[in-house]
């Protein structure tokens, strides 16, 4: 498979590679490791006449920094030096969890980014796919047509979905990114950055570079899960995913926020399933209690477009959201 | 739109050998090592991420050559399966593979090859599980992956020095 022709820069550091993307505007895509955007490019769906590699910039904008309850990493660290991070996997193994869950050890583990799994396109199984496939279908609207073929006749939008695990346990986490442009710096909370829009997933302006993501801790003893349900156990997007991130004091929820992946254009939060749980005692019945919601809320977000049974990814909810969520509380108590 | 677009020079060593050619930006690694260097030991299987088959080392780093821009391995060092062997012979992983039948077809030997010389340049000692998550990305439609997991733990025994269990 070729790729089209495009033209290539590799700018030595942050301030070039900012200049050079302020001069080329929409006509240029940032390079990270290239595992989701030279799959798109080969495809045709991705707009890359110039690519702007970040190769050079990696000494500035890689690593894990732990300081006074809050961790950042850096855009270009990469996947397993996120997740191996001896002081990240100790207290935050659904981090840990979703960055290993991506793809596949001699993939992207050593060369993918985590800012690339953060600005990683939205997915749908109408559209990644090769031009061949697609020539039988009338354009939809993420390739500028008026049609969404698995959201039918009365859908108006884009209806791909987010399969980026770092995306989903970070989106729980409540973490912001930080971002910069010839202009200066700017923090942008993850709720934010994601549009929820398919056909624009990304609030970033054309001539703007992820730097990092960073969260707090908290104060409270937090507990963090990852569940991925994908057909295979490695190389495979989630089919469905959920991230929980559940703080307690004395043995109550002092705060909990939940994740799903795979669902909506953007992590999808779930906010009303697991607010009762605050100022509880996470029993078994009330955790239930909120994934059975949890399924609830997030079902009329769901279309067929992932290759996957439709109504059991709808059953399936509330398993994914049950079992991070227990195991949140587990870690929570000092567990493994 | 494209036709104002130039080659670059690229520089890598290869298997141990400097090479210095001209390069169309949206070449890809695949693609220069195959076609340019006759390193046909690198395979394409799918051509887009999802089968290993492309897998070669850069800098030591697995990478999907498939997926890689050639002029993003400018100033490193690769390693195709063509490297593996040297004037004694085939390296202990390929004798390995070999004596456990772990090759049928081949297609998938190559990226099979190099990740497991990748994973024991990391752990000497892998487990099963270590070995089967290591090759978690490359897809054999022929073998049934028992055997090519035992070569690589037998590999991995003769180079700590010990006989395969
Ligand atoms: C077979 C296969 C299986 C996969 N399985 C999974 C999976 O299970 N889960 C999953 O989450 N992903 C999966 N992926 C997708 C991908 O490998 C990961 O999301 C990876 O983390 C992307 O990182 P990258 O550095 O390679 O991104 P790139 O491809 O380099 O970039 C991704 C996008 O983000 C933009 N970008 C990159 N860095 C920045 C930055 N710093 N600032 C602004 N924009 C930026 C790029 O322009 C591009 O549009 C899979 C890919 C393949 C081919
Ligand atoms: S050809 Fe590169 S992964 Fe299949
Ligand atoms: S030996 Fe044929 S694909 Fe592996």
């Amino acid at each position: 498979m070729q790729l089209p022709p495009m033209d290539y820069l590799a700018p030595a550091d942050l301030s070039e590679a900012l200049a050079a993307k302020a001069r080329l505007g929409d006509e240029a895509v940032w390079l990270a490791g290239g595992t989701d955007l030279l799959p798109r490019a080969k495809q045709g769906i991705a707009a890359a006449r110039t690519v702007i590699s970040l190769k050079h910039l990696a000494p500035e904008l890689s690593g894990v920094r732990v300081q006074d309850g809050r961790i950042t990493i850096g855009a270009l660290t990469t996947l397993k030096a996120a997740g191996e991070h001896p002081e990240l996997s100790r207290r935050l193994p659904g981090l840990r969890d979703a960055l290993a869950s991506i793809g596949a050890e001699t993939l992207q583990q050593s060369v993918g980014t985590v800012g690339g799994n953060l600005c990683a396109d939205t997915r749908c199984l109408y559209l990644n796919q090769s031009p061949a496939w697609r020539a039988g279908l009338a354009p939809c609207f993420k390739l500028g047509g008026e049609v969404c073929h698995p959201g039918g006749a009365s859908a108006d939008r884009c209806r791909s979905v987010c399969q980026s695990d770092g995306a989903v346990m970070l989106m729980a986490l409540q973490a912001e990114a930080q971002v910069a442009s010839p202009q200066g710096q700017r923090t942008v909370a993850l709720d934010e950055l994601y549009t929820g829009k398919g056909e624009t997933p990304l609030a970033l302006q054309a001539d703007e570079l992820l730097t990092g993501v960073s969260l707090e801790l908290g104060d409270d003893p937090l507990g963090t899960a990852y569940h991925k349900l994908a057909l295979r156990g490695a190389l495979d997007y989630p089919l469905l995913s959920a991230a929980a991130a559940l703080w307690l004091r004395d043995g109550v929820v002092s705060r909990v926020r939940v994740a799903l992946g795979a669902v909506y254009a953007a992590p999808l939060v779930l906010i009303d399933a697991v607010a009762p749980l605050v100022g509880q005692e996470p029993t078994p019945e009330r955790l239930a209690q909120a994934a059975r919601k949890a399924g609830g809320h997030a079902e009329p977000f769901l279309v067929d477009n992932v290759g996957a049974d439709l109504q059991w990814r709808k059953d399936m909810v509330r398993v994914v959201v049950a079992r991070a969520l227990e195991q949140a509380v587990q870690r929570a108590k000092g567990g493994a | 739109m494209s036709l104002a677009i130039k080659s670059q020079g690229l520089r890598m060593t290869v298997n141990g050998e400097p090479v210095e050619l001209l390069v169309q930006p949206h070449e890809t690694l695949l693609q220069v090592l195959r076609e340019r260097l006759d390193l046909t030991g690198v395979k394409e299987g799918c051509g887009e991420g999802a089968c290993g088959a492309c897998t070669v080392l850069v800098d030591g780093l697995a990478r999907r050559a498939c997926l890689t821009l050639a002029l993003e391995a400018d100033g490193c060092s690769v390693l195709t399966v063509e490297g593996l062997a040297d004037d004694q012979g085939l390296s202990i992983e390929q004798q390995a593979f070999i004596e456990a039948g772990a090759v049928q077809c081949g297609f998938c030997t190559p990226g099979m090859l190099l990740a497991s010389h990748h994973l024991l340049e990391q752990n000497p000692r892998p487990d099963e599980a270590e070995i089967r998550r290591h090759l978690s990305g490359h897809i054999c439609r022929c073998t049934g992956y028992a055997k090519i997991v035992e070569a690589v733990s037998n590999a991995a025994a003769r180079k700590r020095g010990e006989e395969p269990s």
